[in-house]
């Protein structure tokens, strides 16, 4: 029988430290992709959606880690303002 | 001269699906271009210019090949206050609720994603930069799971 994925919620609170630190002796490849927008007109109104597809985080040895997702970011139409 | 208060907020979300393969062990950063915000004015003379930067910094290890889903939605706001002198400003508390899956196979992944959002905000009287103020929020999780 397949494992379902389960899902938890990480306090936030809690995330000034790590909950577990991550320990390897493996070299790790370190990378800095970026992203490039949507062109003006594509994203949706006072926003932009962002989707990242087969981005690739590094290769150590031939062994991946992809990244798959999209990130969406919203704003209101009107600014809060005071004189 | 009057005060002026000036401020944006921002609300969204990231849904990230990371696929590891055995054996690596790999940390990066996707950096989104600067994105500017529409500019706006407050006080009938100062123009406002927001800019919002967005970085998901990763980090993972994992002995078996296997996937690892994130999704968090966040919020934040920014803004700032001026009289008349130079750089002031107030920044609230990101709002967050990051949700880990576990990986889709029995395997030893341990990683970490962290979101750093940067909102900035100028306004400038005649003279662009002459105010800004510049809100830097880092929102970390991490999951180890076997």
């Amino acid at each position: 029988m397949p494992r379902l994925p389960a899902t938890r919620v990480i306090d936030p609170n809690a995330s000034a430290q790590p909950i577990l630190h991550i320990v390897t002796t493996q070299p790790r490849a370190a990378v800095d992709r970026v992203i490039d927008l949507p062109p003006p007109g594509v994203g949706f109104q006072s926003g932009v959606y962002v989707p990242l597809n087969d981005v690739v985080l590094g290769d150590t040895g031939g062994a991946q880690a992809v990244l798959n997702g999209n990130l969406a970011v919203s704003w209101p139409t009107r600014p809060s303002t005071a004189h | 001269m009057d005060r002026v208060n000036a401020g944006i907020s921002l609300s969204g979300a990231a849904t990230l699906e990371l696929a590891v393969a055995a054996g690596a062990g790999v940390s990066g950063a996707v950096r989104l271009a600067l994105i500017p915000l529409p500019t706006f004015t407050v006080g009938g003379s100062i123009t406002v210019s927001p800019f919002v930067q967005i970085t998901a910094h990763v980090g993972v290890t994992a002995d078996a090949d296997g996937r690892v889903s994130v999704v968090a939605p966040f919020g934040l706001a920014s803004g700032f206050s001026s009289d008349g002198s130079t750089g002031a400003g107030t920044a609230t508390p990101p709002r967050y609720l990051p949700e880990v899956g576990l990986p889709d196979a029995a395997i030893n992944l341990s990683g970490s994603v962290e979101l750093e959002v940067v909102l900035a905000l100028h306004g400038f009287h005649g003279r662009p930069g002459q105010r800004g103020r510049r809100a830097r929020h880092r929102m970390r999780w991490c999951t180890a799971t076997s």
